[in-house]
């Protein structure tokens, strides 16, 4: 255990030195959630019911969503690109621990998106922005950066196999973006896509954090989608660990570790 | 590992990569990368596997570093299959892969060292006696604090050596460590195989110079398209050649025709062409010794021929009789 530990705070210390020098991360974390953010307000600020908190939020998670989807789905490549991946893969230690540390240190990149749509609030346009439950808020954003750790790991194992899902799953961000309610409620969206909703783990991370911050749902409700978080969380998790097991196997067979 | 038996074992393999091509109509064909290969390698051997590119060396080691999973046949390592034993072969052997890839370029070297002592999960207080010991033998003590990107690429073929050896591993496989070395850089690395394989380490080495497998290795297996074609001491390879002279025709202008002429004569055993910017070495095979030059000449009547020379067949010579040129 102290191993694995150590693999993966070390790993985790390695992405970060490696991903902050990456000019289209740091757009990911931190340009694009400060248009988002930016824009988001100019377009709602004189719209009955317009509430900072809500959007400074949603673009600080869109940000963060943008961040686990480009560094997840590119993980692999970018270590086979610079030739480390088959030196990772030959080590002792388990691929999915190392990744889990460099996925981790992705989440702590991410968490400046945050940061970055905080000061576009409360500094640029002098919005009171602050958490009606804060401790609630707190448990949440921690939830809501587990969560979308776990679902980076689940991107993460695809490109070992296929390098150029990262492509694919770039697609992806936007119709999160609005199926999870990060900008606009989905009360907004037709009642058909609420199931798919529901089933996206950022849906509910999203609940939480704006229900936290702007006071709109009981502590339950919080509890609630806390729970719902760990559990998709959890399953995610498995999927992750089948995966890396499955796709490694088959990218030994191909010999896709390499350069391809 | 049993008593007897060899460190390194390949029986049989064969590996095969489906390519695929086309985005509409996809198209996929098969590649034999290695067919039916067996070789045995025994502990505290220099072993040397030759070939021109394509041959299915980089293949072979990947095989033997539980990278690849062969198609057919059975590999062991120390005397673990490695496919069905590769988490455990893993902190038993080590690699290097040629070229300058394979480092964290925005890490100093020593950080490098660092990251892959822990995931070789070598004991927190040893690290550090362990890097330091790798960087004073390779040399790279004094710019250990220095970002890789920075580095040479004598330099960051020695950080790999260095890399690799950070865990103590029973076997090295290397993989053409010293292409794209300049003269000094791929001597210095020489000594440290040298130095490695006298300390009773078993060392497989794949290279493209015949100089270097005929000073290093006390075994050299020829591969091609493939296949062994040799197998043996390098003494043992040069006198597959020794009835072998070689002429060498310094030419100018020499087309794909010419050499097509001289491998029509019936005494000529094979040509290889070299070319160094406005001239060409050909090196001809033959059994006639000096004898053949005439008729050589008179085969190549239509080009500028400089200097020629006559000289015993070297492990080199044995390679490009076996492999016939392709290079």
């Amino acid at each position: 255990m102290i191993y694995y530990t150590r693999v993966f705070l070390l790993s985790a210390k390695v992405q970060l030195l490696e991903v902050t020098a990456s000019l289209f991360m740091l757009f990911n974390a931190l340009l694009q959630p400060f248009f988002i953010a930016v824009t988001a307000i100019y377009m709602l600020r004189n719209q009955p019911g317009f509430e900072p908190v809500y959007v400074v939020v949603g673009a600080g998670l869109s940000g963060l969503f943008a961040v686990t989807l480009f560094t997840g789905s590119n993980a692999a490549s970018r270590e086979r690109y610079q030739g480390n991946l088959e030196l990772l893969e030959a080590s002792p230690a388990p691929l999915m621990v190392i990744m889990g540390g460099k996925m981790g240190a992705n989440m702590v990149l991410a968490l400046t998106s945050m940061v970055v749509t905080y000061v576009v609030g409360a500094g640029l346009f002098q919005y009171p922005i602050t958490p009606d439950q804060p401790i609630s808020f707190t448990v949440s954003l921690l939830m809501a950066l587990f969560s979308l750790w776990a679902m980076g790991m689940v991107f993460a194992p695809l490109s070992i196999l296929w390098p150029p899902v990262e492509q694919f799953l770039g697609g992806l961000e936007y119709p999160v973006f609005i199926l999870c309610g990060f900008l606009f409620p989905v009360a907004l969206l037709p009642g058909w896509f609420l199931p798919f909703s529901y089933a996206l783990p950022p849906y509910w991370a999203a609940r939480a954090l704006q229900g936290s911050s702007l006071g709109t749902l009981q502590f339950g409700d919080i509890v609630l989608a806390w729970l719902i978080l760990l559990a998709t969380s959890g399953v995610l998790l498995v999927m992750a660990a089948i995966l890396f097991r499955i796709f490694l196997r088959l990218a030994r067979r191909k010999g896709t570790l390499g350069f391809v | 590992m049993e008593g007897g038996m060899s460190a390194i074992e390949l029986e049989m393999v064969r590996h095969v990569f489906r390519v695929t091509t086309g985005t509409i109509r996809r198209r996929s064909k098969e590649i034999v990368a290695l067919d039916a290969i067996s070789l045995q390698i025994e502990e505290g051997e220099l072993f040397g596997l030759l070939g021109p590119n394509g041959a299915g060396k980089t293949t072979a080691v990947k095989i033997l570093t539980t990278l690849l999973i062969p198609t057919a046949g059975r590999v062991t390592v120390l005397g673990h299959d490695a496919v069905k034993d590769a988490a455990f072969l893993r902190s038993q052997v080590g690699f290097v892969l040629g070229g300058e890839r394979g480092l964290y370029y925005r890490l100093s070297g020593r950080d490098n060292l660092r990251y892959f002592a822990e995931l070789y999960g070598i004991e927190p207080k040893k690290i550090h006696s362990r890097i330091e010991a790798m960087l004073e033998l390779v040399g790279l003590g004094d710019r250990a604090e220095e970002r890789v990107a920075g580095y040479s690429r004598g330099m960051k073929q020695r950080l790999h050596i260095a890399r690799t050896l950070l865990h103590e591993p029973k076997v090295l496989f290397l993989d053409e460590p010293t292409l794209g070395l300049d003269p000094v850089g791929a001597r210095d690395l020489r000594e440290i195989i040298k130095r490695l394989q006298s300390e009773g380490k078993t060392i497989l080495l794949t290279t493209h110079y015949m100089f270097e497998a005929d000073a290093l290795c006390q075994r050299i297996a020829i591969l091609n398209e493939g296949r062994i074609v040799a197998q043996g001491t390098p003494q043992e390879l040069k006198e597959l050649v020794s009835d072998l002279s070689v002429v060498e025709l310094e030419v100018f202008g020499a087309e794909p025709k010419h050499l097509d002429r001289l491998r029509a004569l019936d005494f000529v055993d094979s040509v290889a062409i070299e070319s160094h910017e406005l001239r060409q070495v050909l090196r001809v095979q033959t059994t006639l010794g000096d004898r053949a030059v005439p008729g050589l000449l008179a085969s190549l009547d239509d080009l500028d021929v400089g200097r020629v020379s006559v000289r015993e067949a070297t492990l080199e010579d044995a390679y490009v009789h076996l492999v016939g040129g392709a290079e």
